[in-house]
């Protein structure tokens, strides 16, 4: 009952929750025993550390083991080897995903399926839907809200240009981005969207050659987490004079110092406690024949120097 | 010498292209920039060539970096002085590399296995020390090592300038050079000339970890903050550059000037791509097809030449 009441108030605080809540078919009566798995990738990523709070919180609650598994690194392959382990490992009581390609864990969603295990998405949901429940951000809503921001900072003038990873959740927020920019913002300029490697100096690297590249950019939007180690780099900048402004991606606790200090303008972040916590809930209501919708989108954290400082304590109550 | 004014020319050529295709190459701020962001790789490279020619490679300072500034990073969080903390990142730099001059060269462990799993350790130590949270906001007078200017050029720009003239040096000018290119010739006759072969290659792992425990330092610094994936795949791209400058994988061959034309190519183009706008999807396949064209033009004028001098 609780559960289902919580389900539900999510729901209801979500207005981008897909309007047809689907029951999924489960199989009632499954041993609820065994762990629950949070598998993601780039698992060293300090943007996980709340999350796996979360995760583990909410299986202390339902009396279930929690494990965060996945590679360290961005590595599709790696990550699909730890999945097929995952389903046939016997303690496997469902799987929390966070998808780095959607086409090759197909597979193994089918075989998850077929030994009653629940698979639940996070952070980016496949195509086909074929899991039982995504619950995260949507990156097309990300995007958006990342274009109206800089829309608001920028009063719709100049222009602005875009920075991330190729990921499929990185090039969807970008796309939405510069259409929302594009389509309420008659007048501005855009740079092309550029790219980096993944690491802090990569991304420093790439940032310095656009800046030269493009001297009149009001604001770049940093589309994945890395933007936050960036803060000393855009000081450094500022000291020099440049006054471009950087909007970054994930409130972690160097990104958030980044605002503090004045650095970024903001951070947009997924609230992975939330979300996480939900999953675990998800696969867990899943486990138990409890019907639950198929989407269920979070709204992404806006963060800037007014409410810096209660993130700041949250985060580091999270990263305990 | 004829390879070195290749490349040069090689650069030469790229640099006048995207003077002329782009408005803001050759700007102040772009050169310096680029040279800026070269410097880091440079300063390994420069003791990474001498690897090289000694007939070793190294897979683990990617590793090195991260681990050499983490631990600074964590010791300065918990309140310890910067020079103790830089002391200890030298030092944990300095353990790895002897361990993977020992491991290679005196158990006779293939360098490519030795130094892989030396940097899986050091990032897998680096991640249980940080437990994936990266330490950041340091001490002003720390943050000075990678951030100070001078002239408008970041400081990493004379250590990079300070490590190529010494080691260049070592290498041309040395009878401990001579030794390093006829021991990567031939390390077995080498040790019959009796030339201290073993001793040698520890010392170039020596210097490579010592250089990359620097350069962690610095990283650690100029960011303010030390993160596990600082560098993502340096040690290829120091590779890559060392082989396009006329390094032999199999040693003996070599030298730092032409390793740092090789990087001053990779970073002319990776500046290109983002100045001409290309595609993210395609940037990879643009710099590697631009790299491969080059690396074949260059070989291919090394034939002829030796041809006509035959």
């Amino acid at each position: 009952m609780v559960l289902f009441m919580a389900v539900f108030v999510l729901s209801a605080c979500q207005p981008l929750t897909t309007p047809t809540p689907v029951a999924t078919a489960v199989p009632s009566g499954r041993s609820l025993e065994g762990t629950y798995y949070f598998l993601a990738g780039n698992n060293a990523d300090p943007f996980y550390k709340p999350g796996v709070k979360g995760f583990k919180d909410a299986g202390d609650l339902v009396g279930m083991k929690t494990a965060f598994v996945g590679p360290m690194d961005l590595n599709v392959a790696e990550q699909m080897k730890t999945f097929e382990q995952l389903v046939n490992a016997p303690d496997t009581a469902g799987i929390f995903w966070y998808p780095m390609d959607f086409v090759q864990g197909e597979v193994y969603i089918k075989e998850a399926k077929e030994k009653g295990i629940p698979i639940v998405i996070g952070a980016a949901d496949s195509p086909n839907k074929t899991r039982d429940a995504f619950i995260g951000v949507n990156d097309q809503i990300f995007g958006t809200a990342a274009g109206a921001w800089a829309a608001e900072l920028t009063n719709c003038q100049g222009k602005v240009g875009a920075i991330a990873l190729v990921q499929a959740n990185t090039d969807a927020r970008i796309a939405a981005y510069y259409d929302y920019l594009k389509q309420m913002c008659p007048d501005m300029k855009f740079a092309d969207r550029i790219s980096h490697d993944g690491s802090p100096a990569s991304a420093t690297t790439a940032l310095d050659a656009y800046l030269a590249a493009n001297p009149d950019l009001s604001l770049i939007y940093f589309a994945d987490g890395s933007g936050g180690q960036q803060g000393q780099n855009w000081l450094d900048k500022q000291a020099q004079g440049v006054k471009t402004m950087l909007l970054v991606t994930d409130t972690t606790d160097l990104a958030l110092q980044g605002v503090k200090d004045g650095a970024f303008v903001g951070v947009l972040g997924q609230d992975t406690y939330t979300e996480e916590y939900w999953g675990v809930m998800l696969l867990d209501a899943i486990n138990k024949g409890v019907p639950v919708p198929d989407t269920l989108y979070l709204a992404a954290n806006r963060v800037d120097k007014g409410n810096v400082d209660a993130f700041i304590a949250r985060m580091a109550e999270l990263n305990k | 010498m004829k390879r070195i004014i290749g490349l040069a020319l090689i650069n030469i050529a790229f640099i006048v292209l995207l003077a002329m295709t782009t408005p803001y190459f050759m700007s102040k701020g772009n050169l310096i920039t680029l040279i800026d962001n070269m410097a880091i790789e440079a300063i390994v490279l420069s003791g990474y060539t001498l690897l090289l020619i000694g007939g070793h490679f190294d897979l683990s300072t990617d590793g090195v970096v991260a681990l050499s500034g983490i631990s600074a990073g964590l010791l300065m969080n918990s309140g310890v002085s910067w020079y103790i903390a830089v002391g200890v990142a030298m030092l944990v730099a300095a353990f790895i590399g002897l361990v993977n001059g020992i491991v290679v060269i005196k158990a006779n462990i293939n360098g490519l296995i030795a130094t892989l799993t030396t940097w899986w350790i050091c990032i897998g130590v680096g991640l249980g020390m940080t437990k994936g949270l990266s330490p950041h906001s340091f001490p002003d007078i720390f943050q000075t090592i990678g951030q100070t200017r001078v002239l408008g050029f970041r400081i990493t720009v004379i250590y990079a300038v300070i490590a190529i003239i010494v080691i260049s040096v070592i290498l041309h000018l040395t009878r401990t050079g001579a030794h390093i290119y006829t021991s990567g010739d031939n390390s077995q006759s080498s040790a019959l000339m009796g030339i201290e072969v073993d001793r040698l290659g520890i010392g170039a792992y020596l210097l490579v970890a010592l250089l990359a425990g620097f350069v962690g330092v610095v990283l650690s610094s100029r960011m303010n903050a030390s993160s596990i994936g600082v560098v993502d795949g340096m040690t290829l791209r120091i590779i890559a550059a060392a082989v396009i400058g006329g390094c032999s994988l199999s040693g003996g061959k070599g030298s730092v000037i032409g390793g740092i034309l090789g990087l001053l190519l990779m970073s002319i183009l990776g500046n290109a791509i983002i100045q001409w706008g290309i595609s993210p999807y395609w940037q990879k396949a643009v710099l590697g097809g631009i790299l491969l064209t080059a690396a074949l033009s260059e070989r291919l004028n090394f034939v002829r030449r030796r041809k006509r001098n035959a």
